[in-house]
């Protein structure tokens, strides 16, 4: 048995080698040696190549995984180094290149020696492989979901529902040992019942208790019309704030830039997000689904890494989560700018936030509570400057001033 | 009997009012008192508008309309050869301020805006450089910049990085630029810079032809 094994092994080696020669040679003449350092290449690759190159796909410009079968060493070698010399050199290949590429310019990287290309070229080879040993398995982190409790419950209902059974059972069993009538639970229930519904003091105990879970519960929903807090609508794209603004720590104002100016902190339009999707096109935690939805709306063509002309655009409908009343008129600019009040001063902890939620309940108790606390940060701040002086005349020079002492209170400041 | 009816009755509208509010979830806003006082006719930003056939809300200006102040930047066109003229030839027009508040004011506007790609230093190695977010975002050192050609990357963006003009302003733009140009420098140091500066007014390419001749980063940094 062995021997038949080892005499197919040693059948088949011939094959394996006529079939990597053929391979090989199927690459062309380029097939060359590339013997750099791929970790260095990829640290180079990374910090020079990747803002415009990838791999496996074409971005602003072609993808490099097979670029050392396409040229020979020596035209790369030449064209990364400087390839605007290159070209004027009359190279023919050069410049069908820089045409294909609507003549957008590589830039010459003069810093890089003739060992730096190889690095790179050899982690264009390497860095390729799917089973590569460098590509580390990224895993995901599963959302922990709140415990659902309800299976729970359900289960402890049956086990006492059994245990309730088990007892009539068991009383039934003393009762035919005693010789008594045996009676069926519906029975027992029934008679309980009616004992019970007899004694007013029990009636009125029941009403009581009755009658106060039902008040109380009518003054909760009540209180609660009118009140949005964790109010947590369902987004048409499944934008997370952790990763933007937490793991990323990408500042709020960069896609919000109208709050430091505006009445509005601004929904960011498409074109905002595409400031960096253009690039990346893969999210943390769901890849390319909901990236997509951003490229569906503006009319992106991620293979071609351009805008589709003509291209009838869909705007995204973002659900508003922060309904403040009309009746009431609260401006951004002045809390973020002039205040100088942390966004997550009143929207929580954002960064944390898969899913936004309203964090602060948004009554009037809630803005005066706050007016009534927060100091104004009067120094060095220009808006408050001349008022300062006046104040400090007024309540003395230590004198923490409060946004009620500068009229925070005053009804017509948010309602007119 | 009578008493039995009553009890019942009230333990079904107890239960039915648990279940009410137990299902009221995060995904509705829930109910107000008085909407027509909470939401009046007047339209509010980013509600849906029923005068526009897609209903809306925000809308963009009208065609040709122009900011109070508005410079025109047509002169410089979004292409290679729009950013060789605004490199080589656009200065800071007259009415922007230089002054040190300018400056201070554009290293909070670079942090707010261009940081976390470009790194606090300027090096390329912002926060989403870090998490392999973002890949090869070069330094300032290693690139021949002018305040005209920061002005115009910012406006229209270049390779990877797309346009911020919606997002900051002529003003602001200018004051991030002369920000980027104090971190250029102390990325590269005060001798180099110099040299960079008359390297960059011999290579100035007026000619429509400039893609061609483009001396974008032949110098040595």
């Amino acid at each position: 048995m062995v021997s038949t094994m080892k005499n197919r092994f040693t059948a088949r080696v011939p094959h394996c080698i006529l079939t990597i020669i053929l391979v090989l040679s199927s690459f062309g003449s380029f097939a060359q040696d590339y013997s750099g350092d791929a970790a260095n290449g990829k640290s180079l690759f990374n910090s020079n190549c990747a803002s415009c190159h990838a791999l496996n796909k074409k971005m602003i410009g072609p993808a490099l995984g097979d670029v050392t079968e396409r040229r020979s060493k020596e035209w790369l070698v030449k064209w990364i180094i400087n390839n605007q010399e290159l070209r004027a050199s009359g190279d023919a290949e050069a410049k069908a290149i820089f045409e294909e590429y609507n003549g957008s310019v590589m830039p010459a990287f003069p810093n890089l020696s003739e060992t730096d290309v190889e690095d790179i070229l050899t982690y264009t080879i390497e860095g390729g492989k799917p089973d590569d040993g460098g590509g580390e398995t990224v895993s995901v982190a599963v959302e922990e979901k709140e415990a659902d409790n309800t299976v729970l419950l359900l289960v402890l209902a049956a086990v006492l529902a059994l245990l309730i059974m088990l007892l009539v059972r068991v009383k039934n069993v003393l009762k035919t040992v005693k010789g008594d009538p045996t009676s069926t639970l519906a029975e027992d229930a029934n008679v309980i019942t009616r004992t019970a519904l007899k004694n007013p003091k029990i009636v009125t105990l029941l009403t009581i208790f009755i009658a106060v879970i039902f008040f109380q519960q009518l003054y909760l929903a009540l209180m609660a019309v009118g009140i949005q807090q964790e109010y947590q609508p369902e987004q048409p794209i499944a934008f997370s704030h952790k990763i933007h603004a937490g793991e990323n720590a990408i500042d709020c104002n960069y896609c919000h830039y109208g709050a430091r100016k505006g009445k509005h902190s601004n929904i960011p339009s498409a074109g905002v997000c595409m400031n960096c999707h253009m690039y990346i096109q893969e999210g943390t935690n769901t890849g390319t689904e909901e990236i997509s939805k951003i490229y569906a709306a503006v009319g992106w063509d991620k293979e071609n890494s351009k805008y589709i002309e003509g291209y009838e655009q869909k705007p995204i409908k973002w659900v508003r989560i922060h309904n403040l009343p009309d009746l009431a008129y609260f401006n951004h600019s002045q809390h973020v700018t002039a205040g100088q009040i942390a966004c997550q001063t009143c929207h929580g902890p954002i960064q944390e936030m898969e899913e936004v939620y309203q964090y602060s309940p948004l009554t009037m108790g809630w803005c005066i509570n706050c007016h009534r606390e927060t100091q104004v940060q009067v120094e060095s701040n220009d808006y408050y400057s001349k008022m300062h002086e006046e104040l400090k005349e007024k309540y003395g020079d230590d004198a923490e001033i409060t946004v009620e002492m500068i009229g925070g209170l005053e009804c017509g400041k948010c309602h007119y | 009997m009578l008493r039995k009816n009553f009890f019942a009755a009230l333990t079904l509208i107890a239960g039915g009012l648990l279940v009410v509010v137990s299902s009221c979830s995060e995904k509705s806003p829930g109910v107000e008192y008085m909407p027509d006082m909470y939401r009046g006719p007047a339209i509010e930003a980013y509600q849906p508008n029923g005068w526009f056939a897609d209903s809306l809300g925000a809308r963009k200006p009208v065609e040709g309309t122009i900011p109070r102040g508005f410079l025109s930047y047509d002169a410089y066109a979004n292409t290679t050869e729009g950013y060789e003229m605004a490199k080589a030839n656009m200065s800071m027009p007259a009415g922007f301020p230089k002054d040190s508040a300018a400056l201070a004011e554009g290293a909070k506007l670079y942090g707010i805006f261009c940081g976390h790609c470009h790194g606090e230093k300027g090096d390329g190695n912002g926060i989403l450089m870090k998490n392999e977010k973002f890949l090869g975002i070069p330094s300032y050192a290693d690139r021949e910049i002018t305040l005209g050609s920061i002005f115009h990357v910012v406006t229209y963006g270049k390779g990877v990085m797309g346009s911020h003009a919606s997002q900051v302003t002529p003003e602001e733009r200018w004051k991030i630029a002369q920000h980027v140009m104090k971190l250029r420098q102390e990325l590269v140091g005060g001798g180099s810079e110099e040299a960079a500066a008359n390297q960059d007014s011999t290579a100035a390419p007026n000619d429509s032809t400039a893609a061609s001749s483009n001396t974008n980063d032949n110098t040595q940094s």
